[in-house]
């Protein structure tokens, strides 16, 4: 397998395989809790937090823990990052919690945390995958900040609480519910995959490492 | 590659060990913030329930009515504020209600409504519910009760609505012993 550099990581985790808008995983808390940009922000430092912290574990124990409790242990690890992250973020930013609410101890189950602790940290470096859960988590907060301010900012016009289109356009609180979310992450990923080029059948950009590439038909050189 | 069980067992079990040892680590460090944090927050509660009194003691001899957690005397004796709690949809409603000296009450703050459903139950905790109490020296949930303030309930929400109420009561019951005892040590002396 032909290693990447930090750079190419880096790349890939935010922009080329960003989570949220290329990879499409998260989304479930991205609609619930990125009503604002603020609310985005701090889910995604958590969601980075943790996946810099499991990169560093996982990967430096993959040899120690056995492949028949790996799932397992990989949960409690998760749990245990997640549970810290809760504690410093209710202790510390008290008004980012109480935006958040149950959605941050949910990041244990989130499938950007799984899907990277299972096809990446356990089959790189410690330095590749800490470089890695930095990129994805880095990624994932652009992600979620992008889509709250734009939600904040049509439904309530404000953006991170400062009155930005207030009295100007008239606000549409619908984007600050679940389907009004939807409505404008699929309007962002539109764009996004204008101004990249990228179409339905674009590789993902992540199919080294990835369990399902060699019947992608979407991989690089692969089946079309 | 398998792995023999026993040495499964012993990873998974160290692995929950060390988790165990740091997040408690990690706790004990917060814990000091964490108390801070809260006892910051409840003074906000208690400044909002009684607004314009400069702090508050705790009356530690108070022969608490049943529902009643705390009693704070505002400094300068501008009034009394309680925190009531009282079983909601879910888990208790704490509130935080302020009572002047005239026995009116100045505030009701709901400052945990953890257990409600969003949109529903947690409604009780906005100013469209908790301004009905404001002014009231006695409730009720009789409209037709011409001797108290009606105090009318949120739409769906009775089980959270009935909690409020009953932390106000009770709060308003609290005042009225701890008046009475005051009225009684003050012709004492």
């Amino acid at each position: 397998m032909n290693r990447k550099s930090k750079r190419q990581i880096l790349r890939e985790g935010i922009f080329t395989a960003n989570p949220l808008f290329i990879s499409a995983m998260g989304i479930c808390p991205a609609l619930a809790v990125a009503t604002q940009a603020s609310n985005g922000l701090g889910l995604g430092l958590a969601a980075t937090l943790v996946l810099f912290s499991m990169g560093i574990v996982l990967s430096a124990l993959k040899r120690v823990i056995p492949y028949g409790v790996r799932i397992p242990c990989t949960m409690v690890i998760a749990a245990t990052f997640v549970s810290i992250a809760d504690i410093i973020v209710r202790v510390y930013i008290p008004a980012v919690y109480a935006g958040i609410g149950p959605y941050l101890p949910l990041l244990a189950v989130n499938c950007v945390i799984l899907e990277r602790a299972e096809f990446f940290y356990t089959r790189n470096t410690v330095a590749d995958s800490a470089v890695h859960g930095l990129a994805v988590g880095l990624g994932y907060t652009a992600g979620l900040t992008l889509l709250g301010a734009v939600r904040e900012l049509i439904g309530k016009g404000t953006l991170f609480g400062a009155p930005i289109l207030s009295g100007v356009v008239p606000q549409t609180p619908l984007f600050l519910l679940a389907p009004g979310g939807m409505l404008v992450l699929g309007v962002i990923i539109a764009i996004l995959n204008k101004l990249t080029g990228r179409s339905a059948g674009s590789p993902c950009g992540d199919c080294e490492g990835c369990r399902s590439a060699a019947g992608c038909t979407k991989r690089k050189g692969g089946r079309s | 590659m398998r792995s023999r069980p026993l040495q499964s067992v012993l990873t998974m079990a160290m692995i929950c060990v060390i988790c165990s040892l740091l997040l408690s680590l990690v706790y004990l460090a917060s814990e000091p913030r964490a108390a801070a944090a809260a006892e910051a927050e409840a003074e906000r509660a208690r400044l909002a329930a009684l607004p314009g009194a400069s702090g508050f003691t705790l009356v530690e001899d108070a022969e608490l009515v049943s529902g009643i957690d705390s009693v704070y005397k505002a400094a300068g004796s501008s009034g009394y504020v309680m925190t009531a709690r009282a079983r909601g949809y879910k888990k208790d409603i704490e509130t935080v209600v302020g009572i002047d000296l005239d026995g009116r009450i100045t505030g009701v703050v709901v400052t945990d409504v953890s257990g409600e459903i969003a949109g529903l139950g947690t409604r009780v905790a906005l100013p469209a519910y908790t301004d009905q109490y404001m002014g009231a020296e006695a409730i009720t949930a009789d409209p037709g009760d011409p001797t108290a303030a009606y105090i009318e309930s949120v739409e769906n929400a009775e089980e959270a609505s009935t909690a409020v109420f009953s932390c106000v009561s009770n709060a308003l019951l609290q005042y009225r012993q701890l008046s009475g005892s005051e009225e009684l040590s003050s012709g004492g002396v």
